[in-house]
């Protein structure tokens, strides 16, 4: 019984927040960033080290289209939830529904995951595509590679959706939470676009491969195995750090602010004003 | 989150333009260039070329680069005109040339598939030699090598989105006139009825 409201709210949500043309808008501004990675690939290698040259293209080709969906999933990420909570508050729609047999949990795991898993599914069905339309010589390979997109998106997405949860329940208005949401998202974002590499393992910027959304594309890169491109800074954290310590830092971000605000609005939240 | 013909359409159409966009606007780079190992007499070097199908290129095989010691201590690159026997297979493995050379010299070469074109380079000469092997596009202002395949990937997906969406607004259209049409019988046979009462 349980498992069947919590479906239908579900459907109700997804029908609620990719309503149109939210889903057509997100696909345009997705497709747009990725294409730029795209490009026409051509080489001239040693024909005995071509499969590790091509391997290499593919798995840089994931990381560069990842790394440019990141900008739009997090844009839309932050909206969409901010605006999900806050306008359900606003309207008082959260009090609706709260009043009937649907418990607090399954309201915000419902309200939360109508954004975030159609994102991460988007991310990983477009970064497939433009992969596989340069590299479709080896499906297997474009398949097992942009699959890693997956959990690192999706990671990523949770943390952008927790900023947007707590803006939400915060601010308690549409338009002012959607706007900082924005603003918060695109702050982090912004630290992907900082080199930590060149700057030497004694610098501040050494530490921002720390940040969520650099970690979370470090990690993606120590998953598909391309080493770091300035390999003479090799005192620095991006280098020194193996793939599973970067991978339980993205487990910390996306938990850092879901888990608190899971339990403050199931606990604590007040619906009524 | 409901996905009926109109939208599926849309974002085909979206999908196919951004696409065509793309495709339309970066041709591939005019000049790739490799200097290649040393080769020794009888010996083949295996090129692998990664290309896309943009159309006729040319395969260039550059003069024979042999490292020489002259009387002054110095090592200098001396180019040499040597024989070699040149061998370009495509990647469904057909043979596109297979002919014996003198360097440098210069094979039109149609890329029509994507893949790797292998590229065997046999050293006929009695000495060691470095070939290098260049990739050069025609600079002509007409000519434009684009990628052929995704060219005709964005066709049809902006194609199938625009059918797929003019059938979803029809079909929308024509359930809302069919839906219009039942309640006007609905309220036309109401209406007899109140009449008749009355």
């Amino acid at each position: 019984m349980s498992l069947r409201v919590g479906l239908a709210l579900l459907k109700a949500e997804l029908d609620k927040v990719w309503a149109r043309p939210i889903l057509e808008i997100t696909v345009a501004f997705m497709a747009t960033m990725a294409i730029f990675m795209v490009q026409p690939f051509t080489e001239i290698v040693d024909h005995s080290k071509f499969s590790i040259v091509f391997q290499s293209a593919l798995a840089g080709s994931v990381s560069s289209t990842v790394a440019s969906l990141l900008l739009p999933l997090v844009i839309m990420c932050g909206v969409l939830m901010a605006l999900s909570f806050a306008r359900d508050y606003e309207s008082g729609l959260m009090l609706s529904i709260l009043s009937v047999p649907v418990s607090r949990k399954m309201f915000f795991a419902v309200k939360f995951f109508a954004v975030v898993l159609p994102l991460a599914l988007l991310s990983w069905i477009l970064t497939t595509f433009f992969v596989g339309l340069t590299f479709y010589s080896s499906p297997w390979l474009v398949l097992q590679l942009s699959f890693y997109a997956l959990p690192v998106t999706f990671l990523s997405l949770m943390f952008c959706g927790g900023i947007g949860v707590l803006v939400a329940l915060l601010v308690k208005r549409s338009i002012p939470a959607v706007l900082t949401s924005l603003l918060a998202n695109f702050f982090f974002w912004f630290l992907t676009n900082i080199d930590t590499l060149s700057s030497g393992g004694d610098s501040y910027a050494n530490y921002l491969c720390l940040t969520p959304y650099k970690g979370a594309l470090v990690f993606l890169n120590k998953l598909l195995g391309l080493a770091p491109k300035a390999i003479s800074m090799t005192d620095t954290l991006e280098v020194t750090l193996s793939a599973g310590a970067f991978g339980v830092l993205a487990v910390f971000w996306a938990c850092v602010l879901v888990v608190p605000m899971f339990v403050y609005f199931c606990r604590r939240f007040e619906i009524c004003e | 989150m409901r996905i009926n013909f109109t939208r599926l359409g849309l974002i085909l159409v979206i999908l196919g333009a951004v696409l065509l966009f793309n495709v339309w606007t970066t041709p591939v780079m005019q000049y790739f260039t490799v200097q290649g190992m040393p080769v020794g007499p009888d010996e083949t070097f295996a090129h692998g070329l990664f290309m896309a199908p943009v159309g006729r290129g040319n395969i260039v095989v550059e003069e024979a680069v042999l490292m020489f010691d002259p009387e002054v201590g110095d090592l200098v690159n001396v180019k040499f005109a040597i024989p070699v026997h040149l061998v370009v297979v495509s990647p469904s493995d057909i043979v596109l040339v297979d002919e014996t050379i003198v360097t440098p010299y210069t094979v039109q070469v149609n890329f029509d598939e994507r893949g790797e074109y292998v590229v065997y380079i046999t050293n006929m000469a009695d000495e060691s030699y470095s070939i290098p092997l260049s990739l050069k596009f025609p600079r002509n202002g007409d000519v434009v090598n684009r990628e052929a395949d995704k060219f005709i990937v964005s066709i049809i997906l902006t194609a199938s989105g625009l059918t797929l969406f003019c059938l979803g607004l029809a079909t929308t259209l024509f359930v809302n006139h069919k839906k219009t049409g039942a309640k006007t019988v609905v309220m036309s046979v109401e209406t007899f009825k109140i009449t008749t009462m009355s």
